[in-house]
């Protein structure tokens, strides 16, 4: 026969003390007080990165190479999130998106956006398609179908370029999406799998200034599609899908 | 009759003075195998620096541990490539009293962290010696598995492990001597030192179901009394209390009582089954046509199935509470990622107790395994300091 056991009373009240304290940590739980960028990449998970703290200073018209030996504007101020740190391949997407932030004066004028860019797939894959999204704006998509490197030429029309509004200091801010296909399910830590695209280097010029120095005709790498660039000037670097 | 008196009072009080076996043991192997170590990096790097020494046995978790007894948790996650990692992840208590040792001694928090975790192997060990019911073999095999065997590294620099199994012990010490009060207060320091911390408010309420089985009672009483155990509902109360507190202080510092939690996705980690993450984990060097070697992957995997099989031996000991909490101790992590199962295995107290007295029962085996460890521990010590995921 098990020995007869006597409560006692300061085990209760102990008790209830914990429990009282148990009851402002579960409401802690429950409300948590964090920034939407935070609530939706750990919490919901609804975002694939993190946004870094940068400065978002671009040198307009100025190239900026995120590769460490080549010429061009160096500092990473604009690398905001979904892209890794520089690197000898550039610097690579992971998860849905990339997206690059330039807080900018513009002028009155379009844009004309440039890069280098490949992506982890090759001739043997299907084609991997990746949009260009400026401000939420479609301007653009790439079409991946080995791993050879992509020359992207696209126009941003100046309403596209202001829809980002501006900065505490006035600057414009332009934010320019790179959004990735997935490319396998989700493994043990329940990431979705998608292609990794690898810029090498981006320009954002004043369309007036590249028609100026040629950079339009000079290249004929285009190889965006689908891009609604109604408003963009006639002289329009885009190219139809070869 | 008065000499005889005098005479047999005189040898009490001077086998008193004696230290017993078990307590010299674990300090002997400990300096032993600090000397061995210290021995293999000299003869492997050429460097003299015993602070060079510490310093490169400081691998991997053993640098967020002594940065935060050093600068606290960190503000917004900006850590890794993708920028989405910072120290939440780890829980305070080791940190907090490497950060007291450092205040008392003026140590650095490197060499007063690895002095500490010494000391807490040695205490953990010797705490651990009732778990043994008096089986001096299976004791030393512990013993020597802790200070020379293959993972001896956690147990000599800036890693929860040592503290996490001197916990385990005590808590499980106080269960066999039915303090369930006090168990339940150990629990609370082991819920502030690692979130599997939480796994023992079950094994409080098993240990108390098995202990009133054993005298006689019954299934249907136990819980028909179970309201009456005012006891036993403060034990299993007090031991959220630790993990509570770093929720706290998370709410406070970052805005998310579950940061540490909601952290895990930096090092990918996300709650799924951990069955199929087993299974996963198992296949993926087969399914990269890797049939020669042992992938990091899966070393992991066969670490949790060894974890879970000896979960089982234990339970078939009947040492439920044990078996409860260290099966639960392989799959909580198991279920966020395989990675660093081996750590987490190596770390559950009762895991390395039950492997020891069951390796322990076969003499030949015993004698097999020490110079085995002994050499596992010399051969990847250079691979541990290389940074070896293997290990980690």
């Amino acid at each position: 026969m098990p020995p007869l056991y006597r409560p006692r009373a300061w085990h209760l009240i102990a008790v209830a003390c914990i429990a009282v304290f148990d009851a402002v940590v579960l409401y802690m739980v429950l409300f948590p007080q964090v920034a939407p960028d935070y609530r939706a990449y750990y919490i919901t998970r609804t975002a694939s990165c993190f946004p870094r703290i940068i400065s978002g200073f671009y040198p307009l018209g100025e190239p900026v190479s995120f590769v460490p030996d080549r010429n061009g504007y160096k500092l990473d101020t604009i690398r905001w999130c979904g892209f890794m740190p520089p690197s000898s391949t550039g610097i690579r997407s992971f998860g849905d998106y990339g997206i690059l932030r330039m807080q900018v004066p513009l002028p009155d004028d379009d844009l004309l956006l440039t890069f280098e860019s490949w992506a982890n797939t090759d001739s043997s894959k299907p084609e991997r398609d990746v949009d260009v999204v400026v401000n939420g704006e479609n301007v653009g998509t790439l079409e991946f179908t080995s791993s050879a490197r992509i020359n992207g030429k696209m126009i941003i029309p100046q309403t596209i370029a202001r829809l980002g509004g501006k900065d505490s200091h006035g600057n414009d801010i332009v934010e320019i999406k790179f959004v990735v296909p997935r490319t396998g399910p989700p493994g043990t830590n329940s990431e979705p799998v998608t292609l990794q695209l690898r810029l090498e280097a981006l320009r954002l010029t004043p369309l007036k200034q590249a028609v100026d120095a040629g950079a339009l005709e000079a290249d004929d790498t285009v190889q965006s599609k689908g891009a609604d660039l109604s408003s963009a000037p006639a002289k329009s670097a885009k190219k139809p899908k070869a | 009759m008065d000499e005889t008196f005098a005479r047999e009072k005189a040898a009490a009080h001077r086998w008193t003075w004696r230290i017993p076996g078990y307590v010299l043991l674990p300090f002997y192997l400990m300096l032993i195998g600090l000397g061995l170590r210290y021995a293999v990096y000299v003869r492997t790097t050429g460097h003299w620096g015993f602070n060079d020494y510490l310093r490169a046995l400081c691998v991997y978790d053993c640098n967020a541990y002594e940065r935060l007894a050093l600068n606290g948790y960190e503000g917004r996650p900006s850590g890794f490539d993708k920028g989405d990692a910072n120290n939440w992840a780890f829980f305070p208590f080791y940190s907090i009293l490497v950060w007291v040792v450092n205040k008392i001694t003026g140590l650095s928090m490197l060499v007063g962290g690895s002095i500490l975790t010494c000391l807490l192997t040695v205490w953990a060990a010797i705490m651990s010696w009732p778990l043994f019911d008096n089986r001096f073999r299976a004791y030393f095999l512990f013993c020597f598995f802790l200070f020379l065997g293959p993972f001896s590294y956690y147990f000599s620099t800036l890693y929860t492990e040592a503290l996490f199994i001197l916990l385990t012990a005590s808590g499980f010490v106080l269960l066999k001597q039915r303090d369930y009060v006090a168990a339940g207060a150990t629990g609370a320091l082991m819920s502030a030192t690692r979130s599997t911390g939480l796994l023992f408010a079950a094994a409080i309420l098993i240990a108390a179901f098995q202990h009133h089985l054993r005298d006689g009672g019954t299934v249907g009483g136990f819980f028909r009394t179970l309201w009456r155990r005012t006891d036993l509902l403060l034990a299993v109360a007090l031991v959220p209390i630790g993990i509570c507190c770093f929720a706290i202080y998370l709410w406070l510092h970052s805005g998310d009582a579950l940061a540490f939690v909601h952290i895990q996705r930096a090092w990918g980690r996300a709650f799924a089954d951990p069955f199929n993450n087993l299974y996963l984990t198992m296949k993926l060097q087969f399914d990269n046509g890797n049939y020669s070697t042992i992938s990091t992957d899966l070393a992991f995997g066969l670490a949790a199935i060894a974890g879970m099989a000896l979960s089982g031996v234990m339970a078939w000991k009947g040492r439920w509470d044990w078996a409860i909490f260290s099966l639960f101790g392989v799959l909580l992590p198991l279920s966020t990622n395989a990675y660093s199962m081996l750590r987490f295995v190596v770390g559950l107290g009762p895991v390395l107790i039950t492997a020891a007295l069951l390796f322990a029962r076969w003499k030949w085996l015993f004698y097999l395994l020490l110079p085995a460890m002994l050499i596992l521990d010399v051969l990847l010590l250079p691979t541990w300091i290389g940074r070896s995921y293997y290990l980690m």
